[in-house]
């Protein structure tokens, strides 16, 4: 057998739905999902979160692969490259406010991401993936650990909501995680590629965009109601 | 077959819009139907698979372009191995404003399109650009399509966006509901612009991007019922009457 590679202490700590990064908090359009009886078991989780795995879920393993490579000088291109892929307010808020939770975290645990970049750089509320993108360097990671661990938040942060709101088998919810495991890899493969051969800043135009009308509907539903049980 | 249109939009001294230039070949002509309004017309069947459709448009300081179509655009199966694609890239200088609505896009049972919209506008431009795009005819599944929209206003991104069947035909829907067959956005940017709130209806939404401007979208079982939702989640400037009569 062989030994495990160097890091993946660290990418499991950074997947790892525990890190007090204020994560628990967004249900990632779940919690909007259920109201309106979208989703409403076993079943229609799975389609909910393999939909999101190839929209939010590209797109910020893109993004996180990319701030691998961050510097003081590039990262406010990377923020708009960010912006410009998030356009529901509601989601661009809910991915400052997990930014800013794990900015918090990594400041208490690495000195700095690299030489050419401190945490100060990234500003006070920075996008999420461009934080874990910096963390993950930090810690010694690549852009292919980075995209990994930002695709496979995109699916288990919802997944974990959607049993917690629906009361769903724990098992029932682990294994449609588990079962989405090749399309995480490949989603996080995919990303990786095309964040190492673009050449920052302005490479970065090719980095994946892929939206979806549902999710930016089911976000700003969510955030107009005054009765939420999840951020977003 | 390949296709290219080109459409230069000036104003003289005095006002007077001209074009500077109008050009088509291949499966589509253009023509001149107003001051500044161009009408696209196809003049044969398709884009069949591995077909190429550029359309260029430049709008010069200070002039304006409206750009629409006479009919929908169908997209159907053909012998190439490659995708048909269908780019327009356009370009907006200060004070200039470009308005892009062309008819639907519809992509048959078995068709493979890819489209694709870039849009580089000076700080003072303007854009008011409808995309409408039906997957499948009555009673058809639908085929293979992905979008994407791109957007930079003085060189910074304001929208990157691929939209694809694959994402929309992936559930969740809703019990014994209509998949979603038809999408409709709508980018408008520009001083002009009004700043709004985050709103929904029905299932459409307005998104306030961060760099300015809005992103409309709506989707729905059928156009007529994607473009109401649009229209009512953004009735300030309608599009479905314009667009359709109605």
């Amino acid at each position: 057998m062989t030994a495990a590679p160097a890091g993946v202490a660290a990418l499991l700590a950074l997947a790892d739905q525990r890190l007090p990064s204020g994560g628990h908090v967004h249900s990632g359009g779940v919690e909007e999902a259920v109201r309106g009886h979208l989703l409403t078991d076993g079943p229609t989780l799975r389609a909910f979160l393999h939909r999101r795995l190839l929209s939010v879920g590209r797109v910020t393993a893109g993004l996180s692969a990319a701030a691998v490579g961050l510097t003081a000088a590039t990262v406010g291109r990377l923020d708009a490259e960010a912006d410009a892929r998030t356009p529901s307010p509601a989601q661009r808020a809910a991915s400052r406010a997990q930014g800013r939770g794990l900015l918090r975290l990594a400041r208490a645990g690495w000195v700095g991401p690299h030489v050419d970049l401190v945490w100060a750089d990234l500003g006070a509320r920075p996008h999420h993936p461009l934080v874990l993108g910096c963390a993950a360097r930090a810690a010694g990671l690549g852009a292919g650990e980075a995209a990994l661990v930002a695709a496979y938040l995109a699916v288990t942060g919802p997944a974990t909501a959607a049993q917690r709101l629906l009361g769903l088998d724990p098992v029932e919810v682990a294994v449609a995680t588990l079962d989405l495991g090749a399309a995480v890899d490949a989603v996080a493969r995919e990303a990786a590629a095309v964040a190492l051969a673009a050449a920052p800043p302005t490479g970065w135009h090719a980095l994946p965009d892929d939206g979806d009308p549902l999710l930016d509907l089911l976000a700003e539903r969510h955030a107009a109601r005054g009765d939420r049980l999840f951020a977003s | 077959m390949r296709s290219r249109v080109e459409v230069v939009a000036d104003v003289e001294d005095d006002g007077t819009p001209v074009l500077a230039r109008l050009r088509a070949d291949g499966a589509l002509a253009v023509r001149r139907t107003g001051p500044s309004t161009v009408h696209l017309v196809g003049t044969a069947a398709g884009p069949l698979d591995g077909d190429v459709v550029e359309l260029d448009l430049v709008v010069r300081a200070g002039a304006r372009l409206d750009v629409e179509g006479v009919a929908a655009t169908i997209a159907l199966p053909g012998p190439g191995d490659l995708a048909a694609t269908w780019d327009v890239t356009a370009d907006v200088a200060d004070g200039a404003t470009l308005r892009c609505a062309p008819q639907p896009l519809v992509v048959c049972a078995g068709a493979r399109l890819r489209t694709g919209t870039t849009v580089s506008l000076a700080p003072t431009a303007s854009l008011d650009l409808v995309e409408q795009v039906v997957l499948g005819r009555y009673r058809e599944p639908g085929g293979t399509w992905s979008g994407r929209l791109v957007a930079d206003v003085d060189g910074a991104p304001v929208l990157r966006q691929t939209q694809s069947s694959a994402l929309l035909a992936a559930g969740p829907a809703l019990p014994g509901a209509a998949a979603a067959r038809s999408v409709v956005s709508r980018l408008l940017l520009g001083p002009d612009v009004p700043a709004a709130a985050a709103a929904t209806s029905g299932d459409a939404v307005v998104c306030p991007l961060a760099a300015g401007g809005a992103l409309l979208t709506a989707y729905g079982a059928d156009l007529a019922t994607a473009l109401r939702h649009l229209d009512d989640v953004w009735p300030t400037t309608p599009v479905a009457g314009a667009l359709h009569g109605s």
